[in-house]
């Protein structure tokens, strides 16, 4: 059997579930998703410090703040404002990787878990929304790498400059 | 740049998505195994084996969550008030050694009580009490020979640490020579981090 021929035959699946709806209407799931996230991601900060009475935990606060102000950015494309493709279809991944990656921090907690689907809806929702308007495909993906590093850089402030309770 | 996106555009879109998953699953699966832990605050609370009651701890209502899958038996989700011993028998033992939680390498804190115990059947146990860590990945409760709490060869390694709050017991090894050691150790083994540790004072 010819590999190539299959994959020519073979329909891409994102394709094909994008074709569903309108890019605005998969941009407004992306948004809904990405809000709930930081929503949970807030939940999952404000459950520590009520779990442990008088403690407050700042690496917590600092990860799930950063979280929702990358986040807030990636979502200017879905809310309408005007960006070159790329630069949209990264920023839009870009946001969704932050509570993929961020979420994955928090999944020791059911709200943590929580923040992780909606980050993994958010970025499958974005995705579609940019197939649909023929943005670069490798620009989603450049913002999930950007995501990643940012969480990674995140950490390491947390490691070096922030104590762990206080 | 434009040649890596050239080079994405070319890949059939099965390589392009199998990329995509298993790279986004491989960095969030190191995050989860190895930093989520600087995130997550953990509780256990166990009785004080040598009397046979619940202690107070830093712990509030619904915290007691633990580390470790199997507690010490007797370890019940009684997390602030103290309530009635069920197991085990109070009985006759001794304290052999206390120490302090004090900090440990930069940006790792540690507070309460470590009690190194013979328990009335004469097994030795190491009681930490009111106990709090910073939380990290794969953390063990030393016996360390330093007692300004340096890991290194000879040291004693207890176990897992079964939660970064709380009251918990951990069973010293029989026959072991408690004068060897000078404080009990709360270490990273993946980064070689020590987190907190308890100088010794008064081993027999």
């Amino acid at each position: 059997m010819n590999p190539t021929a299959t994959a020519e035959r073979a329909p891409n699946p994102l394709a094909r579930i994008a074709a569903l709806l309108p890019a605005n209407a998969w941009g407004l799931i992306a948004a809904v998703a990405t809000l709930a996230a930081i929503a949970f991601g807030f939940l999952y900060a404000s459950e520590q410090d009520v779990l442990f009475p008088g403690r407050h935990f700042p690496r917590t606060w600092v990860l799930v703040s950063v979280m929702a102000a990358t986040a807030a950015a990636g979502l200017l494309p879905l809310a309408g404002m005007r960006f070159p493709p790329a630069i949209s279809a990264a920023l839009s991944s870009f946001a969704a990787g932050m509570m993929i990656f961020g979420g994955a921090n928090l999944a020791n907690r059911g709200t943590g878990l929580v923040v992780l689907a909606a980050g993994v809806a958010a970025w499958l929702a974005a995705s579609a929304a940019s197939h649909r308007r023929a943005e670069p495909a490798g620009a989603l993906v450049l913002g999930l790498a950007a995501a990643a590093a940012t969480t990674f850089a995140v950490i390491a402030v947390c490691v070096v400059f922030i104590d762990g309770d206080a | 740049m434009k040649r890596l996106a050239r080079l994405w555009g070319r890949l059939p879109w099965y390589a392009a998505a199998a990329i995509v998953v298993f790279g986004t699953a491989a960095v969030a699966g190191f995050s989860f195994v190895f930093t989520s832990d600087l995130f997550y605050e953990q509780c256990l609370n166990e009785p004080n084996l040598l009397t046979g009651e619940f202690e107070p701890s830093n712990c509030g209502e619904g915290a007691n969550v633990a580390r470790d899958r199997s507690p010490t038996p007797g370890a019940t989700p009684a997390p602030t008030s103290p309530s009635p011993p069920t197991t085990p028998e109070p009985a006759a033992g001794a304290v052999l050694a206390t120490g302090t939680f004090q900090d440990g390498d930069p940006g790792h804190d540690g507070d309460g009580l470590a009690e190194v115990q013979r328990l009335a059947d004469g097994s030795l146990n190491l009681f930490l009490s009111n106990f709090s860590v910073t939380n990290g990945p794969d953390l063990f409760v030393v016996l360390a020979r330093d007692p300004g709490g340096n890991y290194g060869d000879g040291d004693l390694v207890l176990g897992p640490l079964k939660a970064n709050n709380g009251n918990q017991n951990y069973e010293i090894p029989a026959g072991t020579d408690l004068s060897l050691y000078g404080s009990v150790l709360i270490w990273c083994r993946a980064f070689n981090v020590d987190f907190a540790f308890a100088t010794l004072g008064g081993v027999e």
